[in-house]
């Protein structure tokens, strides 16, 4: 459907004319953004298996207690008595805080001592002791390991693109453009359920159209879930107007309609001093009462004769795949009375419907529930969102390389240049530095100072590179640049880490270590497919110079095979 | 293509724009200004009323590319937040009584 010269513009020709050119340019100018997020976004559904495999220090650790598993575990100190060596710590070092939180154990009773305060400056502050011995653990004296961001880079960049609030604002702007991309798109497409079920390959710009719509439409209802959950989890950030209007615009303000929504029956102070009771008793009695071992102890107002004891529970695995609000349960008592004053069962929320949607929304969008089959759901869809991108950007110049179309005036020539190196880089060049990554975390030292920095430092710097490399090169010959160094990177991935750290392939599969294979079969997979893109796109530019030089005297040099402007200087001679 | 032409065409772009980004937060905003009126405890719809602004937004946006007057759009946005914020004062001062 090419729409006449004067239909196409903004709010011109019929509606759904109207709506193919917003599909067309908010689709472009957002695509690549929010291919980046999407694809980190995917990788972040895996955030600790390749957390895992970027901390190869821990697995020999894992793996002797995973042997240890069966037996009966080493003398360890019991809750009750991590529950004092926190309190004793707390009592001793932050007597002031307005809260303290304890995290005494893992859910089967073992694991780090940690605790957590609001430090003078209401920020939160926490510190590990040593379940051994209940002394504060320096952080010099825990064992070498590499420091990485891990798995959470994926996550961070995905949503505020390791840029704070400014890029959670950037990223919500996008999903909203995604939102507006997808309504108009549905809405340009008149033959949605006949397009389900085309696909023309090797038909150049059509099999770009077909792939673009069969991967949209038949994962339709996932990219509406993701783009609406992601910007509903921040609405309070992206909506504060009626915060404002009812609560008023401060920090302070912020707070209390945190409170109101999350919180509402949390008590003031009283002014009164009383020492925090014994913790064990509230403990066993919010275990019994939620049906989970603990995870965590907070005392709001310490000190204090309003203080509030709550206890939180550890989410059993098998449990919350069965419920889409993740929540967990939580047993608040009063220090003084001991009464329990609020009880929250696993899965329900403090707050009414409203909070309990919100809930739901983040489970949604992190996927929460549903176990490790939905994981995969969510990547393959994560994938296919990448690609509904991915082509979509493809599609814009392979339509304008077959006709020019003038939208930019004299410049035009010059825009389709940008945009062509923009989607190499963004398409390519973020493979190149995300698979980077992996490869900074194996080869940088492991004791240099701001080491997780270095490693982020690596992906940016690689994926800038990747555009600095598409603006030079000619938009083929970077694509096949690309694609051939994004293979060599993820094919070589498990070498590099063979030969820096001693564990292969064969090794894990061998122990058992099924998320360390996987990081590194889907690097190879990867791989695998980039070499593929680079043969197919080796041979169709060697069939089109192939076409252009049949007219041509068959004696013609070498050169005008490589150059296709000298078989034009050559026709019109 | 003239010059006047092309400066049309800028103006209209524009305002196609600005009513669809600024306009549409405003249509959003009072939307959820709007829901926090609705109960008594404001937290409860003002939450409702900020999952659901998201659909302001984008009707909005669609609406500012449509085949329709820049001119008639920006009324159309000025009525709706009117109106949001009209029932919002309305709501309170019935509650308040």
């Amino acid at each position: 459907m090419q729409p006449a010269k004067k239909q196409s513009g903004a709010g011109k020709g019929s509606f759904r004319q109207a709506q193919a050119w917003l599909h067309t340019w908010c689709g472009l100018w957002f695509s690549w953004l929010l291919y980046a997020v999407f694809l980190t976004g995917t990788l972040a559904v895996f955030e600790e298996p390749i957390t895992h495999w970027m901390t190869p220090e821990h697995h020999a650790h894992e793996r002797a207690e995973a042997r240890q598993a069966g037996t009966v575990p080493q003398a360890q100190a019991s809750l009750s008595q991590r529950l004092q060596w926190g309190m004793a710590y707390m009592e001793r070092q932050h007597p002031g805080a307005d809260m303290w939180e304890l995290w005494p154990a893992d859910s089967k009773g073992g694991g780090d001592l940690r605790v957590y305060w609001f430090d003078r400056e209401g920020q939160y502050a926490a510190a590990q002791l040593d379940p051994k011995s209940g002394s504060v653990m320096d952080a010099s004296e825990a064992p070498k390991v590499r420091q990485t961001l891990g798995g959470h880079h994926f996550v961070d960049f995905h949503y505020q693109l390791h840029a704070g609030q400014l890029g959670l604002w950037i990223v919500g702007i996008a999903a909203l453009a995604m939102l507006v991309a997808l309504v108009s798109g549905v809405i340009t497409h008149r033959r949605i359920f006949k397009d389900f079920f085309t696909f023309r390959a090797r038909k150049g710009q059509r099999s770009w159209l077909d792939m673009h719509n069969a991967v949209a439409v038949l994962t339709l209802p996932f990219q509406f879930m993701i783009a609406y959950t992601g910007i509903a989890i921040s609405c309070s950030t992206f909506m504060p107007a009626g915060i404002a209007a009812y609560f008023g615009s401060s920090a302070e303000a912020l707070k209390s309609f945190q409170v109101a929504l999350n919180e509402p029956g949390k008590p003031q102070r009283s002014g009164q001093a009383m020492s925090v009771p014994d913790l064990e008793s509230f403990v066993l009695r919010g275990q019994a009462l939620i049906g989970q071992p603990v995870r965590a102890v907070v005392i709001d107002y310490p000190g204090d004769a309003a203080a509030r004891i709550g206890v939180y529970g550890w989410n059993d695995a098998d449990d919350l795949s069965k419920r889409l609000s993740p929540t967990s349960g939580m047993a608040m008592f009063s220090a003084a009375t001991a009464e329990l004053q609020q009880l929250r069962l696993p899965g329900g929320v403090d707050g009414g419907a409203a909070a309990l949607t919100q809930s739901v929304i983040g489970g949604l969008h992190m996927a929460t529930y549903g176990g490790l089959l939905l994981k995969w759901l969510y990547f393959i869809c994560g994938l296919a969102g990448s690609a509904m991108m991915a082509t979509g950007a493809i599609l814009f110049m392979v339509k304008r390389r077959a006709k020019h179309q003038g939208e930019f005036g004299a410049s035009t020539s010059m825009v389709y240049r940008m945009i062509e190196a923009a989607n190499v880089a963004a398409i390519a060049g973020l493979g190149i530095a995300c698979v980077g990554f992996l490869w900074a975390n194996r080869l940088l030292p492991v004791e240099l100072a701001l080491r997780s920095r270095w490693e982020l430092a690596v992906f940016f710097a690689l994926w800038m590179l990747a555009l600095m490399h598409a603006l030079l090169r000619s938009p083929s010959m970077a694509w096949r640049d690309q694609m051939a160094a994004l293979a060599v990177l993820c094919l070589l991935l498990p070498v590099l880490s063979f030969v820096t750290t001693g564990d292969h392939l064969a090794a894990y599969l061998r122990d058992g270590d099924w998320e360390s294979a996987g990081v590194e079969i889907f690097s190879l997979a990867v791989g695998v497919a980039a070499a593929a893109a680079w043969a197919w796109m080796r041979r169709a530019e060697n069939l089109k110079s192939v076409r252009k030089q049949k007219p041509a005297e068959t004696s013609q040099n070498l050169a005008v095979a490589v150059d296709p402007g000298a078989v034009r200087k050559e026709s019109l001679s | 293509m003239s010059q006047s032409d092309d400066l049309h065409a800028g103006w209209d772009l524009g305002a196609r724009l600005t009513a669809a980004v600024l306009g549409g937060y405003a249509v959003s905003s009072a939307w959820v200004v709007l829901c926090g009126a609705m109960s008594q405890s404001r937290v409860e719809t003002m939450v409702g009323g900020m999952q659901s602004s998201w659909l302001w937004y984008v009707a909005v946006v669609i609406g500012a590319f449509s085949p329709v007057s820049p001119r008639r759009i920006w009324g159309v946005l000025l009525v709706l937040i009117l109106a949001m914020l009209a029932a919002t004062a309305a709501l309170i001062f019935l509650k308040a009584r």
